[in-house]
Parts: structure tokens; C-alpha cells; sequence
């Protein structure tokens, strides 16, 4: 049974999947303060959130039981990521759901500036029949600045190209074939706020994109520019804004989040003359507060259940591949950390990764945290995860890099070399029909065995009758032999079984094992 | 009837650095890194002929480890240091059906992405591949950036291989009369893989290559080069022209942008353009 809290207010759509759920138990507790929520928490293992709840460290500390945090929107900046990433804590977000809602609201925005709909109704409504004031302008063959172009940016891009606006876009993580698709140009952030009509942001808030738009980056704008802010408050200096828009050097802006929300009596941009706002309403459609509902319940659940993890903000995964292409690649390398650490003949000091597939590049990052994982979990009582295991390897000094060369080049493999002081070794695993494993290499031998339940790990000499004095021995012991692998080095003169047990030989068995003549070394370990 | 003097050039390859743009990718990668000095030096060794190429490219790399988000900084920085003329003069080219490459011994992601936004189909740039390490620093983090980690030696880290890439990657496919363009000695060396090789001399000048090119540019605008692939007689009598480019042109090769070190072709070039386009005066 799963507990899940639900701290802010969720569409009804995602408690009643909740509700549904067979093995969970939901509680709905919004409006809590800070002392409230680390009271409560160590009961869950789930947290539900919007923008309402700060997860801060000491929350993240005190929930024991604590597996994901599920945002019901974008961002995440109220949620101390490096905390939960140390603490094992899986972070999700559900950017698709947004999507359209927060596109459609910057049209909105953008449409209400130009033809200055917001003021012209405020005087009709005091009794003026001001027509001359209020006179705009066309959106058509104006040029809108887009920052940030993921889902959102090119969302807006779309809609603002049936408008014949022209696009230019900054996002360094953004290819020119995807820009020629699309029919927009690529350029640097100081010529896109130079060459803009509209400049409409869709960053995340990161150290990166804080104050984005500040004083010196104002100064670049053309005067007569409309700024547009449906993303993040912290992306602006709001100080700066405000003067820019009382000198003249910017004409308007419109502004539906701020750096602290409600946004404080001082905030400068609240009432001012030269901006137009909403507050917060970027995702407030019914769509989207629907959708973004049934998105957080469906990954926290699946999140718990250990089937798929989507949108996860600190896995440092790539997000363009499935999880279920990812996750044969992370378990047979937590396995291979497995075996690399039962056979290490000391503390391992560095590990090397090394992916042969198609999509090396985004497999890396999974397999280097799946063998920190089975390195790791022995020595941490298990509380290592993917989440947690890259920090927990940093903090321990651990070292993980990229290889080439290690192994042969076969397709669908991740080999890595461990080493410790005065050894190496490299162990190869590969995934067959997208999810069958085996372990294809250890040190010099191969074979292809199933990383799979009790395995005994043999290093015999190389002479005639192993087998069948092995075999014999188990048999007196009562130990079913499932399947025997076996790896052969000539130059060595030696040979390694990987032998599938259905039960494990206690101690004593081992070391009876381990005394019979032609056996070097032995090793049981589960996987 | 009127007897051609000029044979036109159904594909036409181009350097990258010092030749679509001005610049040299890995002394402004340098710059992004803030090492220019120390990678000039290696740089300009290799392209006077002084060492070979492929000792200096991993080295230079190793020194300058740039992060993805440096290479997008110099692809930005190609764009915005084109050559006048580079994209015009690639449009009018992929109009009238003329194949475009680009051959640069630069870094794939910049290249590429450069000769993308000029307009040239993926497929025709070939630059040199480069890893990155996705394990480099707090990996981990999503914000942490992958660094360069291995370069793919081969033929274009090698200053004689260029010819190599135009022989086995741009022939088979290609129509003939390919004209070069390039700034470089590892340019030169393609000479005899194409029917002519044109010596960019305007942006950076390298007596080697100039010396032994039959057709020399003297300045950074392509927009001469237009006469050349196309041949003055094709021009003058195309429809679909764009204009301000063939104008350029024109006043181009009247001030002289093209020097020929071959005499015989200057003559043959001469006499088709003056047919083509008499001053009217």
C-alpha cells in the first residue's frame, strides 16, 4: 500500500485516478505550512505539488518514506533539487500539459498589447469614448523574439507564424535544421532582443537564465518593444523592467508571473501604467489543469510501482528516449556493478563506462548510474537508488568517466572497467531483443550467461574433470545447478564459470568449494 | 552561333574556415575557451604546410576540452563572421541545380549547424566528428554540459585528405566539373581531385597555396565566384538570377577579384565575359 499526500489543490480528474488507484491510500491535505508538511511526511511515499508547496531540504530529510515528488506543471524551482537528488527522491514534472494553455495565453497577451485592449476597456469603463487614444498596431510582419524554444516557444512560434510574424529564437540547445523545419531563425540572445517587436520568454528558471532580462539586456531592446513574461518572475529584473518602461526605452509589457507570487504591494510592475497583467493564469485552462492532473497521478504511480519513469527533472536522463529502451541498459548495469564488486580484490577507486548502441551518447549517463548503484548499495544499506547513486559515488570519490576502446565494439553493450589499487576489471554486458541480458565478458573470458538469481562465480585451472567434481560437489551439498557458463583463457591456462544456483551454499558449503583442488577462487553473490 | 568559352561547374565544394567565413573554428573555439594563444601557434603551423595536420588536431582539442555549448557559441560565431555574398550565393546555386559541399577539417557540430543555416542539406557538409563525454563533471545535474572527449581521426584531420573525401564521398554522387574553393594547404592538396581549385586568398593569404592555384579570390565576398561556377555566358543569359547578387558579381570581376595564375584560363574567361557583359559606355 502507497501513501500519497496531495498538498496543493489537483483537478479533480487526477484524485479520481487516485482514488481508483487498487493500492493506494490518498490524502488530501492543502494549505499546509512548512512545519505542517515535515510533520506529516515521513508517513508518504509520494508527494503530489503544484506551485503552492516549497519542498525544501529538511521536508525532503524528513520524509523516511519519501520516493517522488509529482509536480502538476513545469516548474520545479520550488523544489530543492540537489536535496532530493542526494536523498534518493524522484523529481517529476509534466511539461506537455501545459503546453497550449501557456501558448495561447502569450497570444493573448501579445494580441491584447498591440491593439491596447486592456486600457482601452479600463476608459470605456469610467464613461470615455476615447478612439484615437487607443489606436494600435498589427502583429502582421512584426518580429517576435522567442527565448527558450521547447514545447512552449515553438508553440507560440506556430501561432505567431499564422499571423506573419517573423521568428527569431534564442536557445543554445536548439539545431538549425530544427530552426529551417520550422521556418524560424536561430540567433544570439543580444541580437534577438535587438531585432524584436515581441519579446516572448519561455525559459526555465535556472542559476543559468536568473535575471535573464536585466538592465544591460533592456538597453539592447528596440524602444517601441513589447516585453512578454508567461514563463518565470525570477527571469526578469522586475526593477529594471519598471525603469525601463518610465524612461521610454521599452513601450510595454505584459506580465502574468512574478518573482515572488502574489507579487508584494512594492513589486514595481504591479499596477504600473505600461503593463498589462493576469495572475499566474499561464496553465489555468480547463484543459490543462485536466491534463496536467492525469499526467502527475499516472507518473507518480508508475514511478512507485517501479514500471517507467517519465519527466523526471534529476535522473539526468535524456528525455528523448523511452524509458523502456533505458531501463535492460540500467539493470544489467547495476548487475555488472554487482559482479565488479563482489570479485574486486580491493576499494575500487575508478570507473570507466563504455556504451556500444545506437544511442551511446543518451545510454551513458543511465549505465554509469546503474553500476555506481550496484556498487553502491552494499556499503548504504540499500538506500542507493539511480536518483541518488552519481552523488553518493561523487561524495564517496568515486570517479566515473567515458571510455572508448574497452571492449569490442558489439552493438547493444555497456561494458565497464573498474579499478582499485593495484588491479582492473572490465565486465561486458548486452541486451539482446531490446530487453534480454547477458554478461558477454569478464576480465579476459566470454561466454554469455544470464545475470540472474544465485550465481556462483568460479576461477578454476584449466584441467580435465572440473566440471564433474564441481558438479558432484554440489550435488552432495543438495544445490541445483541451473545453467553452467563457462569462459575459457588459453594463455592463462585457466577458466571461469558463471554458474546459475537455485539456492546459495552457505558459508562452510563455499569453503568446501573453494578447497577443491583444481578451484583458484569462488564467489556467490545475488542478482 | 556563339562558341562557349567557359565550361560551367555542375558542383561546386567549399573550405569552411577563412573561406565561408572569416574566421579559423578552433582559434575563435580558443577564444570562447580563452586560449587563443597557445592553439594560434599549432594552428597556423599546420596551415602553412610547416606540420602536419594530424599531429596538431588532437592536440589542440585536448588543450581547448570545449563543452557542446562552447561549439554552439562557434557555430554562432561562423554565422555571424559570413563571408558577403556565402548565402546568396548557395541559394542561387541550389536554384539552378548546382550541388554544394562543404569540406572542413572544423568540428562537425559547428560546421554542420553553420552549413545547415546556410543552406546546404546535411548530407553535403563533411566535417570531423567529435564525443563528447556525457560523464564530465556533475553529470548528474541536468545542467552540467558533456565535453569534448575524442575526435574521429581520418581523412580531414590529415592535411593531404580532403581529396580523399571528395574522391570517395562527393564523386560517385555528384555531376562533373567540380570546382574547390579553399583558403588552406590541406585545400591544395585536394587540387587533383577537382577540374579547378581557387585559391580564397581574401580573407587569409597563404603564398603556398596562392602560388600554385591556376584562379586566385582576392577578397572575402564570394560574390565573383558566382561567374566562375556558373561561366558568364550561363549567367547572362539565366532567368531566374538573383539580381543584387550577379550585379556584385559583374563589378566584382571588373575590380579584379579574380587573379589568374593560368593564363590560358584567363583568357578564356576574359573573352566570356567581356561577351557577356559589355560595359555600356
Amino acid at each position: 500500500m502507497y501513501k500519497i499526500l496531495v498538498s496543493d489543490k489537483l483537478g479533480q480528474a487526477g484524485l479520481d485516478l487516485l482514488e481508483a488507484a487498487a493500492d493506494v491510500e490518498v490524502s488530501v491535505q492543502t494549505g499546509l505550512s512548512h512545519e505542517e508538511l515535515v510533520d506529516v511526511i515521513g508517513d508518504f511515499h509520494a508527494l503530489i505539488i503544484r506551485s503552492g508547496t516549497t519542498v525544501t531540504e529538511e521536508v525532503l530529510e524528513a520524509g523516511k518514506q519519501l520516493r517522488v515528488v509529482g509536480r502538476a506543471g513545469v516548474g520545479v524551482d520550488n523544489v530543492d533539487i540537489d536535496a532530493a537528488t542526494r536523498e534518493g527522491v524522484i523529481v517529476m514534472n509534466t511539461p506537455s500539459a501545459n503546453t497550449i494553455a501557456t501558448a495561447e495565453l502569450t497570444m493573448a497577451l501579445m494580441m491584447a498589447a498591440a491593439r491596447n485592449v486592456v486600457q482601452a476597456d479600463a476608459s470605456l469603463r469610467t464613461g470615455e469614448w476615447a478612439r484615437s487614444s487607443f489606436a494600435g498596431t498589427e502583429l502582421r510582419g512584426k518580429t517576435l523574439g522567442v527565448v527558450g524554444f521547447g514545447r512552449i516557444g515553438r508553440a507560440v512560434a506556430k501561432r505567431a507564424q499564422a499571423f506573419d510574424m517573423k521568428i527569431c529564437v534564442f536557445d543554445p540547445y536548439v539545431s538549425e535544421s530544427v530552426a529551417r523545419d520550422l521556418d524560424v531563425e536561430l540567433m544570439e540572445l543580444d541580437e534577438v532582443l535587438a531585432a524584436s517587436d515581441y519579446l516572448t520568454l519561455h525559459a526555465a528558471l535556472s542559476e543559468e537564465t536568473k535575471q535573464l532580462i536585466n538592465s544591460e539586456r533592456l538597453a539592447l531592446m528596440k524602444p517601441s518593444a513589447v516585453l512578454i513574461n508567461v514563463a518565470r518572475g525570477g527571469l526578469l529584473d522586475e526593477v529594471a523592467v519598471a525603469s525601463a518602461l518610465d524612461s521610454d526605452s521599452l513601450r510595454l509589457a505584459a506580465i502574468d508571473v512574478f518573482s515572488s507570487e502574489p507579487p508584494e504591494d512594492s513589486n514595481p510592475l504591479l499596477g504600473h501604467a505600461k503593463v498589462i497583467h493576469t495572475p499566474h493564469l499561464g496553465a489555468s485552462t480547463a484543459e490543462a489543469q485536466r491534463d496536467v492532473a492525469i499526467d502527475v497521478v499516472n507518473q507518480t504511480l508508475d514511478a512507485l510501482h517501479g514500471d517507467k519513469i517519465t519527466d523526471c527533472v534529476n535522473l539526468g536522463f535524456s528525455s528523448s528516449m523511452s524509458f523502456d529502451s533505458v531501463a535492460p541498459f540500467i539493470e544489467l548495469a547495476e548487475k555488472m556493478g554487482q559482479l565488479q564488486l563482489a570479485m574486486a580484490d580491493g576499494p575500487i577507486t575508478s570507473v570507466e563506462v563504455e556504451v556500444n548502441a545506437e544511442a551511446a551518447d543518451e545510454l551513458m549517463k543511465p549505465v554509469a548510474a546503474g553500476v555506481l548503484k550496484g556498487l553502491l548499495d552494499a556499503s548504504y544499506d540499500g538506500r542507493v537508488n539511480y536518483v541518488n547513486a552519481p552523488m553518493i559515488g561523487a561524495d564517496a570519490g568515486l570517479e566515473v568517466s567515458r571510455a572508448e576502446g574497452i571492449a569490442e565494439p558489439r552493438n547493444n553493450t555497456a561494458s565497464c572497467r573498474v579499478t582499485w589499487d593495484g588491479g582492473e576489471r572490465v565486465i561486458s554486458g548486452k541486451i539482446y531483443d531490446g530487453s534480454e541480458q547477458r554478461i558477454v565478458r569478464i576480465s579476459s573470458y566470454k561466454f554469455e550467461a544470464e545475470p540472474k538469481g544465485t550465481v556462483l562465480l568460479m576461477l578454476n585451472r584449466d584441467v580435465p574433470g572440473v566440471i564433474g567434481s564441481v558438479g558432484t560437489k554440489l550435488g552432495e551439498l543438495g544445490i541445483n545447478i541451473g545453467e553452467w557458463r563457462l569462459g575459457r583463457d588459453d594463455e592463462r591456462n585457466e577458466a571461469l564459470s558463471f554458474i546459475n544456483l537455485d539456492k546459495a551454499p552457505d558459508e562452510a558449503q563455499l569453503a568446501e568449494l573453494a578447497n577443491l583442488e583444481p578451484v583458484v577462487k569462488v564467489v556467490v553473490l545475488e542478482l | 552561333m556563339a562558341r562557349v568559352t567557359w565550361r560551367s561547374f555542375s558542383t561546386a565544394i567549399f573550405d569552411c574556415d577563412s573561406t565561408l567565413s572569416e574566421i579559423e573554428g578552433i582559434d575563435e573555439l580558443a577564444r570562447i575557451c580563452g586560449k587563443e594563444s597557445q592553439v594560434a601557434e599549432l594552428t597556423n603551423a599546420a596551415m602553412d604546410g610547416k606540420i602536419d595536420l594530424s599531429e596538431v588536431y588532437g592536440r589542440r582539442l585536448e588543450l581547448l576540452n570545449p563543452t557542446k555549448q562552447q561549439v554552439v557559441a562557434l557555430k554562432n560565431a561562423y554565422k555571424a563572421t559570413t563571408v558577403p555574398f556565402a548565402r546568396e550565393l548557395l541559394a542561387h546555386l541550389s536554384r539552378t541545380e548546382v550541388a554544394s559541399y562543404i569540406v572542413s577539417g572544423g568540428l562537425h557540430d559547428a560546421v554542420v549547424e553553420y552549413g545547415v543555416w546556410l543552406g546546404l542539406p546535411e548530407e553535403n557538409i563533411f566535417a570531423v566528428g567529435a564525443t563528447y563525454d556525457p560523464l564530465a563533471g556533475k553529470w548528474w545535474s541536468s545542467e552540467s554540459q558533456p565535453v569534448y572527449f575524442q575526435y574521429e581521426a581520418g581523412s580531414l584531420t590529415k592535411t593531404v585528405g580532403k581529396g580523399d573525401i571528395i574522391e570517395r564521398r562527393i564523386w560517385p554522387t555528384s555531376k562533373p566539373r567540380r570546382i574547390l574553393f579553399g583558403d588552406g594547404s590541406s585545400d591544395l592538396a585536394a587540387i587533383d581531385s577537382v577540374e579547378l581549385f581557387v585559391a580564397v586568398a581574401g580573407v587569409v593569404s597563404r603564398d603556398e597555396v596562392v602560388n600554385k592555384a591556376s584562379v586566385v579570390l582576392t577578397e572575402p565576398s564570394l560574390a565573383s565566384t558566382l561567374m566562375l561556377i556558373h561561366g558568364p555566358e550561363a549567367l547572362s543569359r539565366d532567368k531566374i538570377v538573383d539580381t543584387k547578387l550577379l550585379s556584385a558579381s559583374i563589378e566584382a570581376v571588373r575590380r579584379g577579384a579574380l587573379l589568374f595564375n593560368d593564363k590560358n584560363l584567363e583568357e578564356k574567361f576574359s573573352a566570356a565575359f567581356d561577351k557577356a557583359f559589355k560595359k555600356e559606355s
